[in-house]
């Protein structure tokens, strides 16, 4: 029977240091892909989810259970993306930077074909358009399964307002990919 | 339910999470409203798009996160905690400047209440080489001169000592001082600042009165001796 992330924190405070490096093994795979969906660059994406995981390391002894292990962690990772994308000076250059990016994600797919990696690349630059706020709604509905309500909690806003970025993510997206072949 | 309450909750019908009533009640209005409906393919080709872009993989090393996250402090210290490793560098930076103090000549002056510090050469060339002098050189006497500067080394030598056994002290009484000033006892500290100051201040008088002396004493065998209504030999 898997353990669920309740008993592997009470493992962890009761001082198991193998139930932490099991919620990095359980989880290091998500955190990595949010962050590299929210800042575009996968080398920033991996030093995002080293830093989340050295800061849950250090924040969940004082965890109280509020909510799920991963809407506490994505709002971590929301956080640190946000420093992290405050720090870079110019919007375009973030873009440019996304379009690079992409190709080296395919890159680790060798039977991709060069139509998912073009379109790929297409969605990666909408998704890297949107505002913020859109962005990290619609990469944390669709990409991690996260409810609205949840949503509500790692980015500290309320659930209608998350609905209405939603509203608005889906719109500039689909603005912006009708005029594509895909 | 009117088209505005539909589009409100269409991202939650798209990514079903409406109860089931509710959820019925919206697919009914989209039906039969072709703005809603409109709205509701659009909403759906939008997130088949996002279904296009792949995750990237790249397995986390567990143990070295552990590792490293071990390693980091847990929370940075508090300010004051910080500027607390300062006290030292501190403490060893005013015993320096103190040192600076004991060592060059230095010229104390309260005029108007204000105390004027000058330090080193400017002391010197600001007024007299030797202050008290009009600047004439005194009278010469040939004989003594070489006595009197081998007296005069002497004097000095027995008055360095003094002087540094003297500052030693105040040394001593600028540590305790600054030990004090770590406890917080700001009266006492500052008294006990004033005290070595003014130490430093008597000290410094009494060199300077000294060297006042042996001025006079050296000065004496450089020129000639005037005799009454000679006039100075001109080189």
């Amino acid at each position: 029977m898997k353990t669920t992330d309740k008993n592997l924190i009470e493992l962890f405070k009761n001082g198991e240091t193998r139930a932490f490096e099991e919620i990095v093994h359980r989880w290091g795979h998500g955190v990595l892909n949010l962050a590299h969906r929210l800042v575009g660059d996968r080398d920033e994406a991996l030093d995002i989810r080293q830093n989340a995981f050295v800061k849950a390391f250090s924040g969940l002894p004082t965890f109280n259970g509020e909510c799920k292990l991963s809407t506490w962690l994505f709002r971590v990772v929301v956080n640190l993306c946000r420093d992290r994308m405050r720090s870079l000076a110019a919007r375009d250059a973030a873009l440019h930077e996304v379009s690079t990016r992409v190709t080296d994600v395919s890159s680790d797919c060798p039977e991709s074909e060069s139509e998912q990696r073009e379109a790929a690349r297409l969605v990666a630059d909408a998704v890297a358009a949107l505002p913020g706020a859109e962005r990290e709604v619609v990469v944390l509905r669709h990409y991690h399964g996260l409810t609205f309500p949840e949503i509500a909690v790692v980015v500290g806003s309320p659930t209608s307002t998350v609905k209405s970025r939603m509203n608005r993510g889906l719109r500039i997206l689909r603005d912006r990919l009708a005029g594509t072949d895909l | 339910m009117d088209c505005r309450d539909v589009k409100r909750n269409i991202p939650s019908l798209l990514y079903e999470e409406l109860s089931g009533e509710l959820e019925q009640e919206i697919r009914n209005h989209i039906d039969s409203c072709p703005a809603c409906s409109e709205v509701w393919e659009e909403s759906r080709k939008a997130r088949s798009y996002l279904d296009l872009w792949p995750d990237i993989d790249s397995r986390p090393d567990p143990a070295a996160i552990v590792k490293e996250a071990s390693r980091r402090p847990a929370r940075r210290e508090p300010r004051f905690v910080r500027a607390r490793r300062w006290l030292p560098l501190l403490a060893a930076a005013s015993l320096l400047l103190f040192f600076l103090f004991a060592l060059v000549e230095v010229e104390v002056n309260r005029a108007n209440g204000d105390l004027v510090i000058t330090i080193g050469r400017a002391a010197a060339e600001d007024g007299p080489m030797f202050p008290g002098s009009d600047g004439n050189i005194p009278d010469l006497v040939h004989d003594e001169v070489e006595a009197g500067i081998q007296d005069l080394f002497e004097v000095i030598g027995r008055q360095l000592d003094v002087v540094m056994q003297r500052q030693e002290k105040n040394h001593t009484l600028l540590a305790r001082a600054l030990q004090m000033q770590r406890e917080e006892d700001l009266r006492i500290t500052r008294e006990m600042i004033r005290h070595v100051v003014d130490r430093s201040t008597e000290e410094t008088e009494k060199t300077q009165q000294f060297c006042r002396e042996l001025a006079g004493i050296v000065c004496r065998g450089i020129p000639e001796p005037l005799q009454n209504g000679q006039q100075p030999m001109k080189h």
